[in-house]
């Protein structure tokens, strides 16, 4: 009995204890003062004497900031100011002139000089030039290299081109040479000067190239997440469990069946990790072309063309030594950002990567944006309503000259011989509002590739297909008048004059290539169709067979576009009730259906 | 807890043996166990208890408190800064290690008040400005006080200004801070580098690999991708009232306002006054000034005072001179004028330059050709002027206005470094709120006809009208590019029919059943559902032919972004009742198309399940209406893109349903549209359907043309 009570008491004494300092606690702590330890500080404190404090600088020392006779360039890096004598592009604006080689001409040499040929700031002559390009080749006599050039005048003026990185020991100091090289390393890049070029594959298409392989926007389901480029140049595939990939590119185990791919075949998955170093180069435009979205691990090397093209819009740039969070980033990432990594990849292997002339022009282009002072303006004009109608004929490609007068956005062309009723007219200005950047024409031609001439044709036979719209009545954005006058090669154009059909064929390869879809056809009232000559291409019977200099055109065409960029189209745009079981008098677009 | 342990200390089976003398001994023993663990406690919850109540946590404190720090004349001096360095080299990124939030934790060492041996301070102990940075870096979401957790490290060494400080002393004192480690992730600010006579670009304290976020830099002394260029700050942002005033044309064409310049600068402007007469102002220092007016805040031509920085609001251009240092103070007055920098300085390295696209607010001349610089800015369209105008403004009020403003921009750049891939766009640094909110970016924006070979799946949503879903699916499987057919199986109360029953169809069928009877399961992004195109079907859809629904999905592979469908609808304005109204008329124009019988992206699913704005998902289950308005604006809202209906206008008649037809609905129900038109515009707060009068047909509908050569003969008949 007695040791129950000494158990009670001893229980109740510790419970109180126990009571005591917990409910004392709190009361301790608000009795003690707010002496904070030492280093554990709760913020930038809020100093009482802060309105006393002085300014960072005496007021007039912002002003008076002594004058300093100006400066020439300080040893050491280059920038366009300081290296690059602009005087010389003053007059017919960027110039280029290209050294030839002077023993045998390599593959690699001949492209390049093909290219800047075909573009309208190649010279021939190196007085007048305003860039000097010296492109350095892998020659076939081994190791041999490009001398020093005559006008070398240490490096100034001068472009050093070298598509595949370090061909050969530089025999001279390159001075006040840019470098255009392909994926330099960041430490010896000088921004705003070098311009970083593709690591491109020996066999990359002169013109044209490849499309892009993505075929649809989203990914697919059953695709893996993850593709690692190997070091022996091909791809390995992981799906979601990638947990065993370790970072330098290799797996510990497959999952699935066998998944490596060989270098030539490209993978199919969402992204792409691409080890940083710089070999790994090659992989980084594989994968763009795939559209797999390149994860790049701390890349010692320049993406290409870094100065124009805003990478994080198409690629992940992340640091190798966070393994985790890129991988719980990419798992995470929603689909909305994944789809738009997805499409800029295709966006920008078809602009900048997919042939040698294309990336030597947007070399050419970074620098003609540099050696400009002025500011470029918005890219593309927005606004669409007023509309001019152009019509000249000395010429035939004349009708596709950007006239300064012509300050609206819709272009009509007509012949002079077109007869379009106004509600034709007005209904296709209507549709061309919807979509502004295609061409909306009322007469089509279909393409087709045939086989027994193993070569393109194209027929105005009327067809469950179209192509191409003719231009002797559409309707399209004056935008193109600038492209097709500026940045279509000039032998194109010189084609295109030589043969009136062939303004149609390259009006509409133009317009394709640059939006990738096909034209609109809007209803077109029957007896014109019937009455076709005036409207009809010269040259041409009832027959689908077309004339030769005709044929010629499409396929010299292609060739000048290295690929045909024509697209299909099996549907037309009606009027809302076009041919409808209403009465006539609820149709806004009633003259359209007249017998 | 402690209860546990005070049972295990105390063994109840020991106590009936205890003796008396031993009783009170073994209570003082327990006394002081428990007093030991209760203290344990307390030290270990203390400090936490005090950190969550705020209140008492900020300081009062004097500067002149500020603790005193002695340095050796021999302590150690830190390496100059590493040209070579880079965030790969020189940043340890372990220290910012995994982060939910992706968001750097910044520490910022206590202010001390640095003495030399023989005691003369080495700095001002702090400036205003440095103060409101740090209070700045404080207040904000990076701030950590635990230096153990930090990833980056912000001396309170004062180096804003090189000219206030003894430089290799500051640098000593940097050295021994705790957790200086040649610099490595520590930050420092710097706004005026340099001193006579050459005035160097980079903050001339050595500073190993420390990062420096500083104004002026130029391109030989700014580590691309490493240091940050700021601005530098312009008191009179916070001392000047200077209301906003929007672009467009202004008195002076140009206008320079920088009083300390080069002569041979001064030249130059003066010829260019001498050559454009009144466009041109060239203002100096003012000489006779009355007493007591301040310098900074005139300006003088001739004989004519102007007040400073207002005059600036009168130009369209005003120049930014290189002085003895690239950066200046003035380019912030510049912008928060509105009127366009044209920045004469070669080599500099405009502010923020990483992130800000400056060619959209900025005209950037070479020194050499300062003469041209009156032609080369009259090229630039009037349109792009007020653009540069309008983005100038907005740069000075996103990140110039405030010394707040230039911490959190300089720590949102290091941070994206970090966190590549949750960094900050383009757009989200450049455009200007007005854009942000006004743009569409249509997320499916490449042009791409997806390969016809993928097909469709058909999504049949059906309650129990089963009859009705057979037919339906028998028609649809005619259709050669289905590739599969899902029916949504919206009863719970009744299981769909065995499979033997359903028809055989050449494709694979799947029935999904739902836990709840809601319209918003027709669009939920099934795993299943493994094409891009998906065609929503009602199960009461049997008048379209094989040919229409084919030719449907052709329409759709050329239009991917769109909702492709066959009946249409139209909203139109009511001007008596001020309201939106719904028509299902037969009316020269649509602006949607019904879900009755539509193709559109499985991308769509998504964004209607997850990406609906406002409680228009819930609001829609609940009324068991409007599903397919509700698609409709989502759909135009984020692509800014209008419908395409597919095929002419025909009678949606079924034997045994109600029409989905308009025409054949009464009154209550246009209404009821009519109010869901009126809900989902006050939700997206704007209208976004598209009205066009186009529709698509197969290229030869209704032409003269044989039938039996036509793709699609079958397109229009009842």
């Amino acid at each position: 009995m007695q040791s129950w009570r000494r158990k009670a008491l001893l229980l109740a004494l510790s419970a109180s204890w126990l009571l005591v300092l917990l409910g004392a606690f709190p009361l301790l702590r608000l009795a003690v003062p707010t002496r904070p330890r030492a280093g554990a500080s709760q913020g930038w404190p809020r100093w009482l004497d802060a309105e006393l404090l002085q300014s960072f600088s005496q007021p007039g020392e912002l002003l008076e900031d002594a004058p300093e006779p100006p400066q020439g360039p300080r040893g050491g890096s280059c920038d366009w100011g300081a290296c690059f004598d602009a005087s010389k592009c003053r007059g017919g604006g960027l110039k280029v002139f290209v050294y030839s080689a002077a023993g045998p001409v390599s593959e690699t040499h001949r492209r390049i000089l093909a290219s800047i040929e075909g573009s309208r700031y190649h010279t021939s002559n190196a007085a007048e030039a305003c860039l000097l390009l010296l492109p350095l080749t892998r020659d076939s006599s081994a190791g041999e290299c490009s001398p020093v050039p005559p006008q070398w005048n240490g490096g100034r003026n001068h472009l050093v081109l070298s598509l595949h990185p370090a061909p050969c020991p530089r025999t001279f100091q390159l001075g006040q040479a840019m470098v255009a090289e392909a994926s330099p390393t960041v430490d010896t890049f000088r921004h705003g000067f070098d311009v970083a070029l593709p690591l491109l594959p020996e066999a990359h298409a002169l013109r044209g190239g490849a499309p892009g392989q993505l075929r649809q926007h989203s990914p697919h389901p059953r695709v893996a997440l993850l593709a690692l480029a190997e070091e022996r140049g091909g791809w390995h595939t992981a799906g979601t469990n990638f947990s065993a990939c370790p970072w330098d590119g290799r797996c510990e185990q497959d999952h699935g069946p066998e998944q490596t791919h060989p270098g030539a075949t490209l993978p199919n998955a969402t992204f792409c990790l691409i080890p940083g170093h710089r070999p790994d180069a090659s992989h980084f435009l594989q994968a763009l072309q795939a559209g797999c979205i390149p994860v790049l691990l701390s890349p010692r090397w320049e993406l290409p063309f870094s100065e124009v093209i805003d990478w994080t819009k198409a690629a992940i740039v992340t640091d190798k030594r966070l393994p985790l969070q890129v991988l719980a980033a990419l798992q995470q990432m929603p689909l909305t950002r994944v789809l738009a990594l997805r499409q800029q990849t295709q966006f920008l292997w078809d602009a900048y990567f997919s042939s040698v002339e294309k990336v030597i022009h947007t070399t050419l282009e970074i620098l003609v944006l540099w050696s400009s002072e002025k500011p470029p303006p918005p890219r593309w004009p927005e606004t669409a309503v007023p509309l001019t109608v152009s019509e000249g004929h000395r010429k035939v490609s004349d009708r596709f000259f950007p006239y300064n007068a012509i300050s609206t956005d819709a272009i009509l062309s007509l012949d002079a011989h077109s007869s379009l009723s106004t509600s034709e007219v007005d209904f296709a200005f209507v549709v061309w509002q919807s979509f502004p950047e295609r061409m909306v024409g009322f007469l089509t031609w279909n393409h087709f590739w045939d086989e027994a001439l193993g070569g393109w044709g194209y027929t105005a036979e009327r067809a469950n297909e179209f192509s191409m719209v003719l231009t002797s009545a559409a309707f399209y954005h004056r935008y193109y008048h600038t492209l097709f006058t500026h940045s279509l090669p000039e032998a194109l154009r010189a084609l295109a004059d030589e043969a009136p059909t062939c303004v149609d064929v390259l009006m509409n390869f133009l317009v394709a290539a640059v939006t990738k879809l096909p034209p609109i056809k809007v209803p077109y009232r029957k007896q014109h169709q019937e009455a076709r000559p005036p409207l009809a291409p010269e040259g041409r019977g009832p027959r689908p067979e077309p004339q030769p200099p005709v044929r010629n055109c499409i396929n010299q065409m292609a060739a000048g576009f290295g690929h045909m960029p024509l697209v299909s189209s099996r549907l037309r745009l009606d009027p809302v009730l076009f041919k409808d079981s209403v009465s006539v008098l609820r149709k806004k677009y009633r003259s359209l259906e007249k017998p | 807890m402690c209860a546990a342990v005070k049972y295990n200390l105390r063994g109840p089976a020991l106590i009936p043996r205890m003796k008396t003398r031993h009783r009170i001994y073994y209570i003082t023993l327990f006394s002081i166990v428990l007093l030991g663990l209760i203290a344990t406690g307390v030290f270990q919850f203390w400090p936490h208890s005090i950190e969550s109540s705020n209140d008492w946590s900020v300081e009062k404190r004097s500067i002149r408190d500020v603790p005193v720090v002695r340095l050796p004349a021999d302590s150690p001096i830190p390496e100059r800064g590493d040209l070579s360095c880079r965030m790969h080299t020189c940043f340890d990124v372990y220290r910012c290690g995994f982060n939910p939030k992706n968001k750097i934790k910044v520490y910022i060492y206590s202010l001390k008040k640095y003495v030399d041996d023989s005691g003369v301070p080495v700095s001002n102990t702090i400036s205003r400005e440095y103060n409101e940075l740090l209070t700045a870096i404080s207040d904000s979401d990076y701030y950590t006080d635990d230096i153990n957790r930090a990833c980056l490290f912000v001396p309170s060494i004062d180096v804003l200004n090189q000219n206030a400080l003894r430089i290799k002393e500051t640098a000593q004192a940097l050295a021994q801070l705790s957790r200086w480690d040649r610099g490595t992730n520590h930050l420092l600010f710097n706004m005026l580098p340099g001193g006579p006579p050459d005035y160097n670009t980079a903050l001339d304290v050595p500073r190993d690999r420390a990062l420096l976020a500083g104004g002026g830099f130029s391109t030989w002394t700014y580590r691309q991708g490493y240091d940050v260029s700021i601005p530098v700050y312009s008191p009179l942002s916070a001392e000047v009232d200077l209301p906003e005033r929007g672009p467009g044309p202004r008195r002076y064409f140009l206008l320079s306002s920088q009083t300390a310049l080069h002569p041979e600068y001064r030249e130059e402007l003066d010829a260019l006054q001498a050559r454009h007469g009144a466009s041109v102002l060239v203002l100096e220092k003012c000489t006779n000034l009355s007493e007591g007016v301040p310098a900074v805040r005139k300006r003088c031509h001739r004989h004519q005072v102007f007040d400073y920085p207002q005059v600036l609001q009168e130009a369209t251009f005003c120049m930014v001179l290189r002085g003895a240092r690239l950066g200046q103070a003035v380019l912030s007055d510049v912008l928060r004028a509105g009127c366009v920098p044209v920045v004469i300085a070669d080599s500099y390295i405009l502010p923020f330059s990483e992130v800000l696209d400056w060619k959209r607010a900025s005209v950037v001349v070479p020194e050499e050709k300062m003469s041209d610089v009156y032609s080369i800015l009259q090229s630039i369209p009037q349109r792009q002027i007020e653009e540069m105008q309008r983005q100038a403004r907005w740069f000075w009020e996103a990140y110039f206005q405030s010394i707040k403003a230039i911490a959190l921009a300089t720590l949102q750049i290091i941070n994206d470094r970090i966190y590549p891939y949750a960094a900050s766009s383009y757009e989200e640094w450049n455009d200007p709120p007005t854009v942000k909110w006004g743009s569409v970016s249509n997320p499916l924006f490449l042009p791409l006809i997806p390969p016809q070979s993928q097909g469709f799946t058909a999504i049949v949503l059906t309650y129990d009208r089963v009859e009705s879903l057979f037919r339906v699916i028998t028609e649809v499987s005619k259709v050669p590019s289905l590739a599969k057919l899902l029916v949504v199986w919206n009863n719970q109360n009744k299981n769909p029919p065995e499979d033997s029953l359903w028809p055989k169809i050449r494709v694979p069928l799947k029935v999904v059943r739902t836990a709840e009877n809601k319209l918003s399961n027709r669009f939920f992004p099934y795993d299943e559902i493994e094409t891009e195109a998906v065609l929503a079907i009602d199960d009461d859809i049997i008048m379209l032919t094989s040919d229409e629904l084919q030719f449907g999905y052709e329409v759709w592979r050329e239009f991917p972004d769109r909702l492709v469908g066959y009946p249409g609808r139209l909203h139109l304005w009511d001007h008596e009742m001020n309201k939106w109204k719904y028509e299902s008329e037969w009316t020269n124009e649509v602006s949607m198309v019904l879900t009755g019988a539509a193709f559109y992206h499985k991308y769509f699913n998504y964004l209607y399940t997850y990406k609906m704005p406002g409680d228009i998902k819930s609001w829609v289950d609940a009324h068991m209406n409007c599903e397919d308005i509700a698609m409709n604006f989502l759909v135009a809202n984020v692509t800014g893109k209008a419908v395409i209906k597919v095929t002419p206008r025909k009678k949606f008649k079924c034997p045994e349903c109600t029409a989905i037809d308009g025409l054949s609905l009464d009154q209550t129900h246009m209404v009821e549209r009519s109010e869901c038109i009126n809900k989902f515009a006050s939700v997206f707060g704007t209208m976004p359907l598209k009205v066009v009068e186009h529709r698509a047909d197969p290229v030869l509908y209704k032409d003269d043309f044989p039938e039996k050569l036509k793709s699609f003969p079958n397109i229009g008949s009842l």
